[in-house]
């Protein structure tokens, strides 16, 4: 009841349709801004030292792979930080800090104090010529990675999604029995239909399959549900990698983008969440290896130490064998 | 699905307007209680997402990335100088017959008044969970809070909810 009303008054709070439409126009006026017209001198100049520079890395590249480390955050990729073996940097995310006092009860009713903590997000990556995977390993946070090209085309391969289709509400009503009540009509053949339509070739045994129900706020008026049945997956979904260490694939496709992967520190968040004073500094810091594969069979490593300095920002430094 | 481009051309934040437009608005209004600022936030956020270079790897992604940077945005924001001397000349949900919230004529129901007279911090987590529909670990996850933390704050908006509708709404 409370759901609904909710969402019927914020339906109708929407942007006005000439906002949007400036917006349209502002957002073309910036790209066209963003890539101004080059003077054909230039050009010449620019493409003398590209070619010049190629064929040094080139060069180098036969001889010694090598690449660079960046880090950037996720709201703008554009502020891009390389880290450099010579002296520490403060990365461009992962600026920890500690929020409200907060207190609630625990099951044993215990009061429980602690502090809100918040964390910016943003990915580390690596840049290089003949590159074909890189490996993330860290000791003390934890890796995550999006396999989006792997993703698509398990999509493409209708190994993820079975189907989708709308059931009436009243069926089906909200609460804790949702699965159950959906599973005694699909055994008493209320979605026969669905099965004959696209379980032909597979079990229908419902309990090999994901059910989940969902509904926009135009189905919540008309009272249906969208339900959709995915294929259970036993060890998740395997385009997310996300562990102490993970192994990001370069795909053609998404170029450098391949390699970004996130880094985050539990660890560090658990303790500034603590009911207790705190300097950012004295967090323990992790250590990063980071292995790039290249495609000539060769590899090389580098190792990072990610640590906070005592306004919250996080530092990488290159740890020097 | 949000093809990968190696960076977020026109066509793509076009795309991403039209769909998360209205999304990016609600958030941002149910955050500073009124249209002038809920729009600025609105065209600052898709203006952060032609600038930047992040690929969305999914709907999800696209719709997370929006929420967490209109919620930066909106820090900002609040913390500004201009938008504390606003809210102290005018609070719109102290008198919501001033206010400028829906369009005139357009009647909005006590539950609406009530969220929108909860601190900041709990309004928010109540807008993702019961309009967006997000459950308890994906609003921690996308605002970088600890999962108690999200339930704490969404049973004290309970809590203050029930006081202020006097235990008239089922929060299920």
């Amino acid at each position: 009841m409370f759901r609904k009303m909710y969402k019927e008054d914020f339906d109708s709070i929407t942007p006005d349709p000439d906002v949007i439409d400036n917006l349209s126009e502002k957002l073309k006026s910036h790209a066209s801004k963003k890539y101004p017209r080059i003077g054909k001198h230039l050009i010449a100049a620019a493409v003398v030292v590209c070619l010049l520079m190629s064929g040094g890395l080139m060069t180098r590249s036969f001889h010694e792979p090598s690449f660079a480390m960046v880090a950037f955050a996720d709201h703008n990729s554009d502020d891009k930080v390389y880290i450099d073996e010579s002296s520490s940097v403060v990365l461009p995310f992962g600026k920890i800090s500690r929020g409200e006092k907060h207190s609630y009860i625990d099951k044993h009713g215990k009061t429980v104090c602690g502090n809100d903590s918040g964390f910016e997000h943003g990915s580390i990556s690596i840049e290089g010529e003949g590159i074909s995977s890189v490996t993330y390993a860290c000791k003390m946070g934890e890796f995550s990675y999006y396999d989006s090209v792997m993703k698509k085309q398990m999509e493409d391969e209708g190994k993820i999604k079975v189907c989708d289709f709308t059931v009436p509400v009243k069926i089906i009503p909200p609460g804790n029995d949702m699965d159950a009540t959906f599973e005694r009509l699909w055994n008493e053949g209320y979605f026969d239909d669905i099965k004959k339509e696209y379980f032909q070739d597979k079990s229908t045994d419902i309990s090999d399959y994901q059910v989940q129900f969902g509904q926009t706020g135009e189905q919540i008026e008309k009272g249906i549900w969208r339900v959709e049945i995915s294929h259970k997956l036993e060890n998740g979904y395997p385009f997310i990698q996300r562990g102490k260490e993970i192994t990001a694939t370069f795909y053609e496709e998404r170029g450098m983008k391949s390699f970004d992967a996130h880094w985050s520190p539990r660890y560090a968040l658990d303790i500034v969440s603590e009911d207790k004073p705190i300097d950012f500094a004295d967090l323990p810091s992790d250590d990063i290896t980071i292995t790039v594969h290249f495609t000539n069979g060769k590899t090389a490593t580098k190792q990072l130490k990610f640590s906070f300095d005592s306004n919250g920002n996080l530092i990488a430094e290159v740890i020097k064998k | 699905m949000i093809a990968p481009e190696p960076q977020n051309t026109v066509t793509q934040i076009e795309r991403i307007l039209q769909k998360y437009s209205k999304m990016v608005y609600r958030l941002a209004y149910a955050r500073t209680k009124n249209r002038a600022d809920a729009e600025d936030l609105l065209q600052e956020v898709f203006l952060r997402c032609l600038k930047s270079n992040v690929q969305f790897n999914s709907d999800e992604h696209c719709k997370a990335w929006l929420i967490r940077t209109t919620v930066n945005c909106s820090k900002n924001l609040l913390t500004s100088a201009w938008f504390k001397r606003t809210i102290l000349l005018k609070n719109p949900v102290e008198d919501p017959a001033e206010s400028d919230e829906g369009v005139p004529g357009e009647e909005k129901s006590e539950v609406f008044y009530a969220v929108l007279d909860l601190p900041e911090k709990y309004r928010m987590v109540v807008h993702l969970y019961y309009y967006e529909d997000y459950s308890v670990a994906e609003i921690s996850e996308i605002l970088s809070r600890k999962e108690s933390t999200v339930k704490t704050q969404l049973y004290r908006a309970r809590k203050l909810l029930k006081q202020k509708l006097k235990g008239e709404y089922d929060y299920v």
